[in-house]
């Protein structure tokens, strides 16, 4: 009698490992479905967030390439003294040509570029609009995807009359669709 | 059942784990960008309004006018022409204009919740220069050594509040450092080629505290930023002027590791460094970068030569009797003091008469540099071994044909403005003002080192000084240890409990202990006023110079000079008896630190015919003090030169006056039981003068008893005596110097004499102030 309880015993223990590992197996194997599907599935944020943090570096890499080689300098001290640009035309054009032949195919930009003044008097900054450059018809193309960035850049190079000069940089780059 | 639990709860986890994961992603996909870029923007903007703004410091010092197109745009931030050679200004400048670009970006950046401030700590920059510097408060300026530099230092910290990103902080430094090798490559008949070294901003390194820099080589300097070369310009006998000429580059290597050899155009002289013996071309080097940093770099760093005493150590005199007698001076001479003027046309002056150069001293211009960077080492036994810093002063002049004489006359215009260019002008040159002292015969020459400070931010020097300007109601004085000198004149004609002298200019010549006045010494005096003796005496105002202009608590450290210039005379006993017909007076009075002498010099000339009783060339008072006078003979009219007739005074009224002829080059009053002598010394050009106008009547007076029978004892040159009446031709130019010295019966710098021949303590100083045995300028031994 006591020797048919033990055998029944240890037959019922067995049998509840082997459920134990079974549990187990089948966790691993929908994690690791679950898994497989993920890698293989992108969710629609990640791949706009990526696209727009790229824009960000690109459009701030074009603004620090431009001022590694004084393009600002060169731009504002080729305008009248002290006279924006006629209109709301973008009519910066060597500064838009330098800044489309430093970027990819197929990426539009719109630049303002906008002097700050700072007025002792009052402690105030105010910026005055000096100018925009672009590659696209702003007016009537709109931007599918697109990011704005700040910079802001104190004129060192030549010439004098530039030297010292601060400015504010508004750039949206992106696409068209 | 438990597998299903189990499987339930594994999924659970895992999505959790999966969003955690997906969250973090996203967050790091979003915020990297935007920090890195942003923060990489502000930092690099930050560097450049740093680099503007010393940009700007280093142009406006190197030259305002030059760089208007830049400089007058933050003349409201306090730059300007005025203030070129101001750094400090500058950099009040720069931190203004750092704080509104600070606020502009917490503005512009505002969306990233934008923090920013900046801390000005030190940067050790001895490994850079090869001497201890540092850059601590924003920006410095090292120029005009053969290793000079710019540059600007500080750490900026940014927050990011925004995006959660806190305390990133970044060392932002801008430098520009020029190397000039002195020794030149080749030198030919047309060229001068020579090697610069510059470097550009640089690595810091932390491992020392403060962290110290080792700028990078600059390979731009071709092709983005400009060098220039200053030679000095030479007279058609050779001589430097003084002025600078910017020469022409030929060629420009880069050479790698930022060395360039540069050709110019033309050659220059080849000069051997007194000091080290070291050869260099005398040039200057200006560098910029394509910031528009700034460095002025000079190949030399000092000015060396030697003050050669020409003083005789034994004097020569003839007793009354005529017997000639031989004075051997004390071996302690330290009365013989000599306060000698350098112009920046590199002449020096001694009582405003050109020194004698030695033609083998090759003595390059000063560089283009601030007056108040330049300083002075003196020696005191000849050797480098006391050569040390001493005061220096710093004063203007100009060369001006005096209209009514038509003759060239030197004259002050004040004390330099000490932020002005040491640079010689077409009508005014800077006078830096120093003093040699031999303080016994065995020495013969000192040396002197004029040299520069490179700090740009260096002050005029200020050294301590025993001489004062006191000007209120009742005092227009040059206080001095030995002298109260009085001015009176025009604006205050009253002196002291003593005369009213109507504003007739003199110097009153007071006891600075006790306020007790001597009596005037007259600066020129004509005619008879009753039975005055005197009557026309210049009548004007002195005007003093006493500071540094934008200086005022800096006194003049070396002399206070009075200038006296008038067309009127006025009459010294009566109101409002003023002329403009008799003679014009040119007058520069001098108080000395240091020494005991007050040296006086004097233009006067006729505009009109004009017949007086009596004519005097300058007198001192002495208010019954004296009680011993003496005179030396010129040996114009009597046989012997410098034959001496001493007396004591004999206070009789009748005659009040005493005259004997032929003065010579000294007059003296004194009272040894007062320990208290004065000298007139009269330069040779003067006693010729007297002699020449006055003729035979030419005399030395002494007025012995004073109106209302009061004691004098003065000493007087005269050309005439008032007993005599003569007339002085229109055109007559009368141009002297007098000095005043004070002698003692013992002391530094004195023998002992017993009270009859007191004077002998001045007799031996006598020759200093003669035009035959002033001090030569020669090359260092």
């Amino acid at each position: 009698m006591i020797y048919l309880l033990r055998k029944l015993s240890r037959g019922k223990r067995e049998k509840g490992q082997v459920r134990i590992i079974e549990a187990i197996l089948a966790t691993f194997m929908v994690v690791s479905v679950i898994m497989l599907v993920m890698a293989f599935t992108r969710p629609l944020k990640s791949v706009y967030v990526r696209e727009t943090a790229d824009l960000r570096r690109l459009a701030y890499n074009l603004l620090n390439t431009l001022a590694d080689n004084m393009v600002f300098e060169k731009t504002i001290s080729s305008m009248p003294q002290g006279s924006p640009q006629a209109g709301n035309e973008c009519t910066l054009y060597n500064l838009g040509f330098t800044a489309t032949a430093s970027l990819p195919p197929g990426l539009l930009f719109k630049m303002d570029v906008y002097k700050v003044e700072f007025n002792l008097t009052t402690g105030s900054s105010t910026l005055k609009w000096i100018g925009c450059a672009s590659n696209y018809d702003w007016k009537n193309i709109r931007l599918v995807e697109s990011e704005p960035i700040i910079y802001t850049y104190v004129c060192t190079g030549d010439p004098d009359s530039v030297r010292g000069t601060t400015l504010l940089i508004h750039l949206v780059i992106g696409y068209s669709g | 059942m438990v597998v299903a639990a189990v499987l339930i709860i594994g999924l659970l986890v895992m999505s959790i784990l999966v969003t955690v994961y997906e969250a973090h992603t996203l967050f790091l996909t979003t915020r990297s960008p935007v920090v890195r870029e942003t923060v990489g923007a502000i930092t690099a903007d930050f560097k450049r309004a740093i680099a503007a703004m010393l940009a700007l410091a280093t142009r406006a010092y190197f030259n305002y006018s030059e760089f208007t197109d830049f400089t007058d745009r933050f003349g409201g931030f306090g730059v300007s022409a005025y203030n070129r050679h101001n750094f400090t200004v500058a950099r009040i400048a720069a931190k203004t204009y750092l704080e509104y670009w600070r606020q502009f970006i917490m503005k512009a950046y505002g969306e990233y919740g934008v923090q920013v401030s900046y801390q000005l700590l030190e940067l050790n920059l001895s490994q850079e220069l090869g001497r201890p510097r540092s850059v601590n408060n924003l920006m410095k300026g090292y120029w005009y050594l053969p290793v000079s530099g710019s540059y600007a230092y500080a750490k900026l910290k940014l927050n990011l509040t925004a995006l959660g990103f806190y305390n990133w902080e970044s060392d932002v430094f801008v430098g520009l450092t020029v190397t000039v090798y002195r020794n030149p490559v080749s030198v030919t008949a047309s060229n001068v080629t020579i090697i610069l070294n510059v470097r550009q901003d640089g690595d810091l390194d932390y491992s020392r505290n403060p962290p110290s820099v080792r700028g990078a080589p600059y390979g731009r300097l071709i092709t983005s930023g400009w060098v220039r070369i200053y030679y000095p310009e030479k007279d058609a006998q050779g001589r430097y002027t003084g002025a600078w000429r910017q020469a022409r580059i030929k060629d420009i290597t880069y050479g790698g590791m930022g060395n360039y050899s540069i050709t110019f155009e033309p050659a220059v002289d080849v000069l051997t460094d007194p000091l080290t013996k070291e050869q260099y071309v005398p040039i200057m080097v200006v560098v910029s970068d394509e910031r528009g940093i700034i460095v002025e770099a000079s190949t030399y760093k000092y000015i060396v030569f030697s003050i050669q005493r020409n003083t005789p150590d034994t004097l020569v005199y003839y007793d009354s009797s005529g017997q000639k007698q031989t004075l051997n001076r004390p071996s302690d001479i330290s009365n013989e003091v000599y306060t000698l003027e350098m112009s920046s046309n590199l002449s020096f002056y001694w009582l405003n008469t050109t020194l004698q150069i030695d033609p083998k001293l090759k003595l390059p211009p000063f560089p283009y540099i601030p007056i108040k960077q330049i300083r002075v080492n003196v020696s005191l036994d000849g050797t480098k071994a006391t050569l040390f810093e001493r005061p220096i002063q710093y004063e203007n002049w100009t060369t001006t044909i005096w209209r009514l004489a038509n003759i060239p006359v030197n004259l002050p215009v004040g004390l330099s403005d000490p932020q002005m260019d040491f640079v010689r002008g077409d009508k005014y040159n800077t006078r830096l003002v120093f003093q040699v002292k031999f303080p016994s015969t065995s020495i013969k020459q000192q040396l002197v080192a004029l040299w520069w400070k490179d700090d740009l931010d260096a002050q005029p020097a200020a050294y301590p000084t025993q001489i004062t300007y006191i000007r209120d109601s009742t005092h227009k004085d040059i206080m001095h240890p030995l002298y109260d000198v009085e001015l009176v004149d025009l604006e205050h004609p009253q002196s002291r409990g003593y005369l009213d002298y109507k504003g007739v200019a003199a110097a009153v010549l007071r006891d600075p202990q006790t306020d007790f006045a001597f009596g005037p010494y007259n600066l020129h005096a004509f005619d008879t006023y009753g039975s005055s003796s005197g009557r026309y005496g210049p009548y004007g105002v002195w005007k003093v110079y006493y500071s540094y202009p934008r200086y005022s608590w800096i006194q003049a450290p070396i002399r206070i000079f009075a200038l006296l210039n008038t067309t009127f005379v006025g009459n010294v006993y009566a109101s409002g008896d003023v002329r403009s017909d008799y003679y014009a007076t040119l007058s520069i009075l001098s108080v000395v630190n240091g020494t005991r002498y007050v040296p006086v010099l004097t233009y006067v000339y006729w505009m009109k015919d004009q017949e007086g009783k009596g004519y005097w060339l300058a007198t001192e008072m002495g208010r019954g003090v004296a009680d011993w006078f003496l005179y030396l003979t010129a040996g114009l009219q009597v046989k012997l030169q410098n034959q001496t007739y001493n007396s004591p005074f004999d206070w009789r009224s009748d005659p009040p006056v005493e005259c004997y002829p032929d003065p010579g080059i000294m007059l003296a009053h004194w009272n040894w039981s007062r320990d208290l002598g004065r000298a007139l010394i009269l330069n040779w050009n003067g006693v010729q003068k007297l002699n020449s106008v006055g003729g035979s009547d030419a005399r030395f007076c002494t007025t012995k008893i004073a109106s209302e029978n009061t004691k004098q004892g003065s000493i007087e040159y005269v050309f005439w005596p008032s007993d005599v009446e003569r007339t002085v031709n229109k055109g007559t130019l009368v141009a002297f110097w007098n000095v005043i010295f004070d002698f003692r019966s013992s002391g530094p710098g004195f023998d002992t004499y017993p009270g009859s021949d007191a004077w002998k303590n001045a007799y031996i100083y006598a020759p200093m102030f003669l035009e035959n045995y002033a001090p030569k300028v020669g090359p260092p031994p």
